[in-house]
């Protein structure tokens, strides 16, 4: 009876909690694709940072690349104390051009640098460097 | 079983009925107490065409006073003519105790003219009957030798109409609750559409994680990246800051001003400069501002030292 009465008005109501529901789904739907596309560019994130810094700091291969300081600095003027992946290199008389050379070599390398001493003599530069990787 | 039967009981309503006491939903057939009827053989082929025409029909035979709605159907070759006066039926049936809403339809008597050929005692007085093919109201007097029938459901015709606005009580008219019905219905699918088409994660996105993984597959594992960023990040934080004074004080030389000392170690860096020319220490200093880096005193001598932590 009631129901018969007011048909015009359930018909509309219906016709509203439809529509809502469909907005709310809109909305889930587009909360959910969100979340997950920015979870997923958080993880690519993570994953792309870690294989870099693996890569760079990880790299077991810096000694070889260390080593062709050796090849350019005679023997004189350096002193090359290598233990394990521990590097105590002392420098002396480096004249500017070498003395830039060996500190971009030592620098452009993912070693870390423990302590860096440089100092200014008479004869050229000096240079002290502790560095491990 | 027939589903589709009408299962709302016919009343007939004249003026002098009795009160009703019932609350189902009723449809019911007016005597022409409560209608003007014409009858007119027009060239006309649809009805709606005769209901355009129906109020000039009525011109001068109704009261001015009255809202009036018309009612028009085809009856052999001629066209019948119904107008009623919705307001005052309603207010008539309110006073009998049928509330409108109570009233899914209306019929008129004229519509079944055939079952009132015998005719239809209302009450002591008055009866309903036929003359000339139209149903009227007459007294029972001229009737004495008529075989009275009763008024039951086969008195119901094919169509009906309800009454305009009130028909079954409610606030909203068929016509709005239909728009707004439909108004909502389409947002409904429109927003349903659009969350079904939003699709699921973004699939360059997921494959270029995929290649990743597949270049690096020890970093499959959260534990694992976790423990890379954690050993590495810091290392890397540090690293850069040693670089970066190393590149600051390297722009900080310049001819006529010659690093003697630089040393970096324990979080800590410090370096020795010496100016040769006084008059060089604007440009200095002003590079020394540029590059972050602040003088441990503001002296004016030739010797300057900077130093900081990383």
């Amino acid at each position: 009876m009631m129901l018969s009465r007011y048909r015009n008005e359930l018909i509309v109501a219906a016709a509203l909690v439809f529509a809502i529901g469909g907005l709310v789904y809109k909305y889930v739907r587009y909360t959910s694709v969100v979340e997950a596309n920015r979870m997923i560019v958080k993880e690519l994130s993570t994953v792309h940072e870690a294989a870099e810094l693996k890569k760079v700091w990880g790299d077991r291969q810096i000694v070889k690349k260390l080593e062709r300081i050796r090849t350019t600095v005679p023997a004189g003027k350096m002193l090359w104390r290598l233990k394990g992946r521990r590097l105590q290199a002392t420098f002396r008389d480096l004249q500017d051009a070498k003395f830039n050379t060996v500190v971009s070599t030592f620098l452009s390398s993912a070693v870390q640098i423990e302590s860096l001493k440089v100092d200014k003599g008479a004869q050229g530069y000096g240079l002290e460097i502790k560095c491990k990787w | 079983m027939n589903f589709t039967a009408n299962s709302s009981p016919l009343l007939l309503v004249h003026r002098r009925m009795e009160t009703v006491t019932q609350d189902r939903v009723t449809e019911i057939m007016l005597t022409p107490q409560f209608y003007t009827m014409k009858r007119e053989a027009l060239p006309l082929k649809y009805a709606y065409q005769a209901r355009k025409i129906a109020p000039s029909l009525f011109e001068g035979l109704l009261e001015e006073s009255g809202t009036y709605a018309y009612f028009v159907y085809r009856d052999g070759e001629e066209w019948v003519f119904v107008a009623y006066d919705p307001d005052e039926i309603m207010a008539f049936l309110q006073d009998k105790g049928l509330p409108v809403h109570q009233v899914s339809k209306i019929y008129f008597a004229q519509q079944s003219v055939a079952e009132f050929a015998s005719p239809v005692a209302l009450n002591d007085t008055e009866a309903l009957g036929v003359i000339d093919n139209t149903v009227v109201l007459l007294p029972r007097a001229v009737l004495a030798e008529a075989e009275y029938r009763s008024f039951g459901e086969h008195f119901r015709p094919a169509k009906g109409v309800k009454l305009a606005g009130a028909a079954s009580g409610a606030l909203l008219p068929v016509q709005y609750a239909a728009v707004l019905a439909v108004v909502f219905g389409l947002f409904g699918m429109m927003w349903i559409a659009e969350g079904i088409r939003f699709g699921g994660e973004n699939a360059a996105l997921r494959s270029q994680l995929e290649a990743l993984y597949e270049a690096n597959p020890a970093l499959k594992s959260t534990y694992a990246r976790e423990s890379i960023l954690s050993k590495y990040r810091s290392i890397d934080v540090e690293e850069r800051k040693k670089r970066d004074i190393v590149a600051k004080v390297s722009k900080l030389i310049f001819k006529g001003v010659t690093l003697t000392d630089l040393s970096i170690s324990g979080g800590k860096f410090s370096a020795h400069f010496t100016i040769d020319d006084p008059g060089l220490r604007k440009r200095f200093d002003a590079l020394l501002k540029n590059s972050g880096l602040a003088p441990k005193s503001s002296g004016t001598g030739s010797e300057l030292v900077v130093e900081g932590t990383l």
